[in-house]
């Protein structure tokens, strides 16, 4: 198992990550103020609406949905859009293809690795966040409802890979892709729940929402955890991001398949 | 296939499609709505066999298709049209056994990890190649030895200098123990005394495990130094495949007559005895025939106020010009 390709992927990835440690803890910062805005933003909208709840959601949930929210976003999302793109652009990807070791096995260990501190302090965050929150709030979150969170969690993660991993095959066929990211992320952002919860966008285009895979990343785990989720709901969501990583996993299949034919100079 | 043969290539043709633009604006506005598709062959019915164990130069300008036919023969393109068999299998298949048997090095791109130590990268192509641990210790001890890394393995690569990072890319690529290396530009941008180690580490290497070994490179002291075979392509197509002396020899029959004058001398003069290539005032080349070198020689020395000359052959390089220039 020490000597495997994938596990020695997923250690290096760990080590190179060390490198950045000081970035990570800038970007763990930056998430902070976008929390801040959405506190005053919401603190003067349940001011002003003299309503117990806007949308749906109390006042003090709303606020727990914006700030876990926030923390799962920085988690979830992976950011390596570009990482991807340049290895198709400029050759990278020709090292994988003359090796013994798929691309797809060598990047998820390898993103899995280097992402690993950021998992672990991302989730000791939530849970301090979630018990301060609970207590000054009034608040419970009982303790079968972190576990299914911190399944949903994982699934998230893995959903939200197969996603990335399937937009970059784009590369294969755009020759200026960054903009395209910049697009896709924030509509991955907003249509997942990163910046609002998808109640805000009214019944038509949440029931569209509930048809793309990309509302089981933040919206459904935030939700899990502050209780709006419950009974069978849980275990069908659940069922949904087992399904729809099954369906990215053939998409990004055949995608890459298509792409990489194009690299290889299959025509295409 | 017959027995020795490491690599067949047969009629090899990649073809790219690309799309011409003219220069000027208006060109860039029809460009958006209409482009034509124009095709170049990159490589052109490209034919050639290497021996196992041989050391191959191949040579040729920048997009000459080089790098487009090692490309096809390590399986990351697929032909156009025609056929390659290296050590049995076709590269484009992909299949797990070829892989382990070669390695491929490009001086242009890395493939280390820049943030840790090489010695990670090289621990993570020992379990991506399954190499044994026994070996693997033999052949990193082996090879850092020769190259005289072993106290940089721990070093962060972005840490090292160029040569030391050279030196650790070939480790990476080696430690699989190929019995087929594909070199593009290996000594691209190092000094003097780094070319020189890693021109020796190759020549040991090929000449101890018996490894095929086709190299590209720009300096014709890595050529002269380890090939004795080359092949010149340019254009994508074949124009010499022998001996490199013989490329020599081909123009031996021409000579260069090197002359200093006591004054100037102007070189329309000289153009009646052969091709002038310098001419400097004072100083100036002449290329002659074999044959004519005395008669030249004499005439020069009767007509002008010549003080001193050199006959010399023509250098490889001028012999690989002429053949580039031939081919155009």
């Amino acid at each position: 198992m020490r000597n495997n390709k994938y596990a020695v992927s997923f250690r290096i990835g760990f080590q190179s990550s060390l490198e950045y440690r000081f970035n990570f803890f800038l970007s763990l910062i930056s998430a902070v103020f976008p929390m801040i805005v959405h506190y005053y933003i919401w603190t003067a909208v349940y001011a002003s609406a003299g309503e117990q709840q806007v949308f749906g959601y109390t006042y003090h949930e709303m606020i727990m949905y914006t700030i876990l929210a926030a923390v799962i976003s920085k988690l979830v999302l992976t950011h390596m859009e570009y990482a991807i793109a340049e290895d198709i652009k400029s050759g990278g990807l020709n090292k994988y293809i003359i090796q013994p070791i798929t691309y797809f096995g060598f990047r998820i260990s390898s993103y899995l690795g280097q992402r690993l501190i950021h998992f672990a302090t991302s989730l000791i965050i939530i849970l301090v966040l979630t018990f301060a929150l609970n207590n000054s709030f009034n608040l419970h979150t009982s303790k079968e409802r972190i576990l299914v969170f911190c399944l949903s969690l994982i699934l998230s993660i893995i959903l939200s890979f197969l996603i990335s991993y399937s937009i970059c095959a784009f590369a294969f066929w755009l020759s200026e892709i960054s903009y395209f990211f910049v697009v896709t992320s924030l509509l991955i952002q907003i249509m997942s729940g990163g910046m609002f919860p998808l109640e805000i966008f009214g019944e038509k285009l949440q029931l569209l929402f509930r048809f793309l895979p990309f509302h089981y990343l933040i919206y459904f785990p935030v939700n899990l955890l502050n209780g709006r989720i419950d009974g069978p709901m849980v275990w069908q969501g659940l069922a949904g991001q087992a399904i729809w990583i099954l369906l990215l996993l053939v998409i990004c299949r055949l995608v890459w398949k298509q792409g990489m034919k194009r690299y290889l100079g299959l025509g295409g | 296939m017959p027995v020795g043969n490491a690599v067949e290539v047969c009629q090899l043709v990649k073809e790219f499609e690309y799309y011409k633009k003219d220069i000027g604006m208006r060109q860039s506005l029809k460009n958006l709505f209409f482009r034509k598709k124009l095709v170049k062959k990159a490589v052109n019915a490209v034919s050639f066999a290497i021996e196992e164990g041989e050391m191959v130069g191949f040579l040729g300008p920048n997009g000459a298709g080089k790098t487009t036919t090692l490309k096809m023969l390590s399986g990351i393109l697929h032909p156009t049209s025609g056929s390659a068999n290296v050590f049995g299998y076709t590269p484009w298949e992909r299949k797990k056994p070829f892989k382990q048997l070669f390695s491929i090095v490009m001086g242009q791109k890395s493939q280390l990890w820049p943030d840790l130590p090489a010695g990670e990268s090289i621990y993570l192509n020992k379990c991506i190649y399954q190499v044994p641990d026994e070996e693997y210790r033999r052949t990193l001890d082996e090879l850092s030895g020769l190259l005289e890394v072993r106290k940089l393995l721990g070093v962060q690569v972005r840490r090292l200098s160029l040569g030391e990072r050279m030196k650790m890319e070939l480790i990476a690529s080696l430690i699989h123990r190929p019995r087929l290396m594909y070199l593009d530009e290996p000594t691209i941008g190092l000094d003097m005394m780094s070319q020189r180690a890693v021109r020796n580490f190759l020549k040991y290497y090929n000449e101890q495990y018996r490894a095929t070994v086709i190299l590209t490179s720009h300096y014709m002291k890595d050529i002269e130094d380890l090939c004795s075979r080359v092949i010149l392509i340019n254009a994508g197509t074949i124009l010499y495949d022998g001996e490199l002396k013989r490329i020599g020899t081909r123009h031996e029959e021409r000579k260069l007559i090197k002359l200093f004058f006591s004054e100037e001398i102007s070189p329309e003069l000289l153009l009646a005895f052969g091709d002038v290539k310098e001419s400097d005032g004072n100083y100036a080349v002449v290329e002659v025939g074999k044959d004519e070198v005395r008669l030249c020689l004499q005439q020069f020395l009767d007509k002008f106020p010549v003080v001193d000359f050199n006959i010399e052959d023509l250098q490889i390089e001028d012999g690989i010009a002429r053949l580039y220039s031939g081919s155009v």
